[in-house]
Formats: structure tokens, sequence, C-alpha cells
């Protein structure tokens, strides 16, 4: 039988990616939308074919045939109506960042555990064939011992330099107590911390980042570079941008027999191409564009985790995992320090 | 008239670039090699046919034909050395890294103003046509203000997890005091410091470093990742390291305008050409072009010969050195204390 979906949130990634990709994807039907608006959610309900328009979330989570919930609202309510929805007896798939500080993170994964539903959290880079292809090589030993990793995802408009403010439904953005403190980190640079996380196999135990925010003129980054060290003794790093309108959005990890690099990979769409040079694999994978395969892909591996009762790609303490990096990430771009990354034990 | 040179050492360095980049190099003579060892110096005089061997430096800075010096020895001797040639008026080309702490580098450069010598350092990397005319259209502002560049520079072999320590007369290079508290960073990453700095034509003003080495089991790195704050607000990011095999040695600056990549340009091995591709407004191209093994360091001879004749600053001068010893500085003390350092520069 086809999974319920509910999204919760009406926003710009909703309405481009999610509910297209619930609609895409196999055995999934679009049942709700939530939104504080009741005509911006009646709106987006019609638009996207979801059989009904909910303003308020109890009643939306009172449904019987939404089975799970996709939450795409500001980074800092994840925590809130992913609670409620676990309460509800709903599975949560909860959009990155999975929350803006670390008891939330916490407090979610214990929710979805005592209630017995899913957690997953919005790693669609995951999806992507030549990441996954990547990480069996590593895990495989076709590297070696891996020594460097890296990653970037900017992007921008030419001649703008620093974007202007975000308008409208959009300002949370701009704001740091609801986008959690950083901005492009939190919009982009997550998703690389956490493809080097699944691709090594190994967790961040060190950060150092630097950045052009996390002052008290300039509180949100447009630029950030991040270094980090991983339980492995590899070395990574992660840059991260709105004002690099060229970016070339790839990833490289070396090991000491040989390279696995990515162009064009660290993207919305599944795109790009993943060549591997080395004594024993030497390989070219081309990904044909396809700008909804990621999250068409991620919604099926959600439904079958529900289904097979296993976990989802990106779990909710890879969530946790990645947000501890991210608040190491802003202390070190504020302190100057690096941060020693202590993992919660959940 | 042909510029006469004489050589500070004869390690691999000399042997196989710089002994023969000056025999290559339009107007350059090699006159004399200077080494301890007064059998060492005639064997590599003989070999790269100078006309003098020495065993003793103030014999060859007292040679008359001997114009200027290129001084090839351990990093930490550099500084010494180089006060001794200027004070004998010879011109001096120092191999990179300068020297191991500031008032060294200081010393050297009131070394050589006072006896109106000039002072050079090797960084060769400026002289890859590429690099050069990546500067121009950054200077010439084709890809805007710039916000990030990264410059990558390592070297390994597949199966080795950590390169041998170096031993006989290439051992200095594992005492952290004569190499100068860091190793991949000493080899290769001032190189890509010093080229970040050549590019975007700016001072660093912080240093961020993460590395396998500086800590008491290990003092020396084989990788450092360096993140580097310029003074016009780019943030940057250099990786050095003898633990990369495959490498891809290059250089990526974007600007808000567009973006630069020089593929295989920063490497001091060229195996394959090097190619340049520049996106902008003012239109998207690249460019192939072969680089010889010498071809960099037959360019730095010239050009620090011009600078003579011209009397004006090689193209890396002593204050290019200056500033880079004090990034590499605070890239082992940040390394050590694991905190970002800001670097003040140095009034000179």
């Amino acid at each position: 039988m086809a999974l319920g979906w509910a999204i919760i949130s009406t926003g710009l990634h909703p309405e481009h990616k999610i509910a297209p990709a619930i609609t895409a994807a196999q055995e999934s039907e679009l049942v709700a939308v939530y939104s504080r608006d009741r005509s911006r959610a009646e709106e987006f309900a019609q638009r996207h074919g979801a059989q009904t328009a909910y303003d308020s979330l109890d009643d939306l989570l009172k449904d019987s045939r939404v089975d799970a919930v996709f939450v795409c609202s500001p980074n800092a309510l994840h925590a809130e109506q992913s609670m409620q929805a676990a309460q509800a007896g709903k599975h949560v798939l909860s959009e990155k960042p999975m929350a803006t500080t670390l008891a939330d993170s916490v407090a979610m994964v214990r929710a979805c555990r005592e209630a017995g539903v899913k957690l997953g959290v919005g790693f669609n880079l995951r999806q992507h064939p030549g990441h996954i292809k990547a990480r069996h090589l590593i895990a495989q030993g076709a590297l070696g011992r891996v020594t460097l990793a890296q990653g970037q995802w900017g992007f921008g408009v030419r001649g703008q330099g620093p974007p202007p403010p975000r308008t409208g439904l959009r300002q949370w953005w701009d704001q740091p107590e609801l986008i959690g403190d950083a901005s492009t980190m939190m919009g982009t640079g997550v998703h690389v911390v956490d493809i080097l996380r699944f691709m090594l196999g190994q967790e961040v135990t060190e950060v150092a980042a630097i950045s052009d925010g996390q002052t008290p003129d300039q509180p949100l980054e447009q630029l950030a570079a991040i270094s980090l060290r991983f339980s492995g003794g590899t070395i990574g790093t992660v840059c991260c941008g709105r004002m690099l309108p060229d970016s070339k959005n790839d990833f490289t990890i070396y090991g000491t027999d040989g390279r696995i690099s990515g162009r064009s990979t660290l993207w919305e769409a599944q795109q790009g191409r993943v060549e591997m040079v080395s004594e024993t694999v030497n390989h070219i994978e081309v990904c044909p564009n396809d700008f909804l395969g990621n999250y068409t892909a991620e919604i099926e591996d959600f439904q079958q985790a529900i289904e097979s009762d296993t976990e989802p790609a990106a779990t909710g303490v890879d969530g946790l995992r990645v947000v501890e990096v991210t608040l190491a990430m802003i202390e070190s771009a504020r302190s100057g320090r690096t941060v020693k990354v202590k993992p919660v034990e959940i | 008239m042909a510029l006469g040179w004489g050589i500070i050492s004869t390690g691999r360095h000399v042997d196989g670039r710089i002994a023969p980049a000056i025999n290559a190099a339009p107007e350059a003579e090699l006159i004399g090699i200077y080494s301890r060892s007064q059998e060492r110096a005639e064997t590599y005089a003989k070999k790269h046919n100078a006309k003098a061997a020495y065993d003793q430096l103030d014999n060859l800075l007292n040679d008359s034909r001997v114009d200027a010096v290129f001084i090839s020895s351990p990093n930490s001797l550099h500084s010494r050395h180089t006060i001794q040639s200027a004070r004998a008026g010879k011109h001096v080309l120092t191999e990179k890294t300068m020297a191991t702490n500031l008032e060294d580098a200081i010393h050297m450069i009131h070394a050589c103003r006072e006896n109106d010598v000039k002072l050079g350092v090797g960084f060769h990397l400026r002289q890859h046509p590429f690099h050069i005319k990546a500067s121009k259209l950054i200077a010439e502002g084709t890809i805007g203000p710039i916000v990030m560049a990264h410059a990558q520079l390592s070297y390994g072999k597949r199966g080795q997890v950590r390169e041998p320590w170096r031993s006989g007369l290439s051992e200095w290079w594992t005492e952290a005091d004569l190499v100068g508290g860091a190793f991949a960073m000493m080899a290769n990453g001032v190189h890509m410091v010093d080229l970040l700095r050549f590019l975007i034509g700016e001072d660093v003003v912080e240093v961020s470093a993460m590395t396998d080495g500086q800590m008491e089991t290990q003092p020396l790195e084989q990788l450092a990742q360096l993140s580097l704050r310029f003074a016009g607000g780019a943030i940057t990011n250099v990786v050095c390291s003898r633990r990369i095999p495959d490498s891809r040695n290059d250089f990526t600056v974007y600007g808000v305008n567009g973006r630069i990549v020089g593929t295989n340009t920063t490497t001091i091995i060229p195996d394959s050409p090097s190619l340049l591709e520049v996106l902008s407004d003012s239109g998207d191209y690249t460019e192939e072009q072969g680089v010889g093994a010498l071809s960099n360091y037959i360019a730095e001879m010239e050009d620090f010969r011009q600078a003579i004749e011209q009397d004006r600053e090689p193209s890396a001068s002593g204050i290019d050195g200056l500033r880079v010893v004090e990034v590499t500085q605070a890239m082992v003390e940040s390394a050590w204390n694991k905190r970002s350092v800001r670097i003040d520069p140095i009034k000179i």
C-alpha cells in the first residue's frame, strides 16, 4: 500500500523538490500539507494534488491517511514539529539541518524511538549513485589509507557579491535564532559534512572553521572554509559560500593508493561524474542530469526503511552528528579555536 | 655581460634543478660551487661545468667572478649564508623557505639593503606563464573581487602510508630545528602560500592549520591543510603533503564575477601539460601548454639577472620571503596551539 505523506511548510524547497518528488516516487501519495496560513496551504495542495490542506498541525497529525511527515519548516522549528508528529505516531523525515541545538536533536531522536517511528534527515546527497559507489570502494580499501577529503558547495550570482537579504517568508534565513547562527554552513555546508562522513565511513573529531561572519557586526557568514579531522586520521576540508557564482561543486578523496573525485555532484540535481584512479580500480561513472533524482530516491528509501523496519539512509543519529559538527564549526569560527567534537552517546 | 653564479650547497635540488637551470639560462655562468666537503664540491663542479670548487665559503665569496649566489643549504643556514654573501657584495637568491624564524629573515633583508645587493627568494612558481597570466587577469579585475581560492602541492608514492624519513645529507629535513618546525609546509606549502599571495596580490592576515603533526609524538607533519584569510577578505585553502600520490596540483581562484583554474600548474615536477581555464563576463577560454622541467627555474635565474641589471626587485623579493615566513610561523603555532593565528605584517 502506498505510504501517505504530509508536508509541513510550503516554502520553495517543498514547492520545487519535495512535493514533486513525493508525487514521482513509487508507492507514495501526497495526502496533506500544512501551513500557518490556510490559503497558502490550499494553493500548495491544489498545485501539487494533495488531498487536504491544514492550517493546524494537530489536525494534520490526526489525519489517519498520513503515515509520514516531511518537515520543511525553518530550522529552529524542526524539533518541536518532529516530536509532535512522532507523538502522533507519524514517521518523520526532517529537512537538514535536523535542529539548531544539541538538546533539540537529542530530544528528536529520543521522541521517535519512544514513539516507535522512523526518523530520517534530508541528506539527499547520500542517494547519488556516484557517492554510493565511492563509499563502497573506500570501504573495500580501494584507496588504501585515506589521507584527505575535500568537498565544496557554493553558489552565487555574478556581480552580486554578498547576496541581498531575503524577503517575505524566507526572512528566517537571515535571522540567527531561526536558522541556527550560521547561513551558508547551514544551507550547504552541512550537506558536504554529511556526505564526507558517508563516503569515508568516519566521524568528525575536530573542527577548525574560518568564515566572514560569526562576529557581533556580522553574525551570519556568506563564506566559510572548514577543516575537519576524522576518527580514522583523515583530514577534510569543507568549503561553502553564497558569493561563488562559478563554484566548482566537487569532491576529492585521496588515499595512499589513489583518489576518487566527483565533478559537480554536490548540487540539488543528481548530476556530474565520479572518477576513480587507483592501482586496482580505474573507472568513470557519468550520472545523467535528473533534477529530482536524489529527492525521489530519498522518499523511496524512507518508505523502504518503514516497510522493512530498517534505518533510513541518513538517520536521526546522522543528523545529530552533523549538528554536533555544525555547532563546533560555529564555535570555531567565533573563537578562532579548533574545537573537539564529543559525540553524545545515545 | 653574463651573470657569474656561485652555488652554496650540493644537495639534490642543486643537482637536479638549480645548476642545470643556471647552465641553461641566457647570460648566466656557473662559476663556483661550495660544499663543506671539497670532494663533493669538486664532483658537482665537474658534473655541472663550474669553474671552481670551494670548501670554504669565504673563498667562494672572494672569487671576483661571482656576482650572485644561489643558497640551497638547509633552511636554518640560509640566513647566515645570506648575510655573509651580502657583506661580500654578492647578490643573493635564496631557496625557500627564506629562514626558519622572523629575526633571521629580517636580518637578511637588512644585510642586503645595507650592502646594496639584491635579495630574492626561490618562489619559482611565480615564473609559470599561467600564474603570470592569472595574476594579471585578477589584477585587471577580470573575475571581480576575490572571495575564495585553493592551491595544492602534494606528492606521495602509492602504497606508502608515510614518506620514509630522510637520511644522510638530507637528514636535516627531519630535524625540527633545522627545517623550521614543519615539513610538508616547508617543502611544499610555502610555495602555495606565496602563489596565492602572488595571484591575489594581497597579504595573509589570519592562518588556521590542521595537520598530522605538530604534536609531541610527531613534531613534523606530512600533511597540512591551511585556511588563510587575506587582507581583502578572501578565504583560501592550501594543502601540502607527502602522502598524496595522486594529488591534483592545481589552483582555483574565485571572484564574484568568475573563476580562474590552473590544472597541473603548481607542480615542481611537470609530467603533463598545464591547463588554464578562465570563466568571466569577458568570455570563457582555456589554454594548454607544456612546461619543461626546468622552465620555471631558468626564468627565475633570468628574472634575477634582470633585476640586478635594471636595479629593480626580483619577482619574489626578500619581503615576499619574510611574509611567507610570517605565515609559516603562524601555521606552526596554529597547528600546535589549535587556534587560528592573526598576522600583523612586520613593517620593514
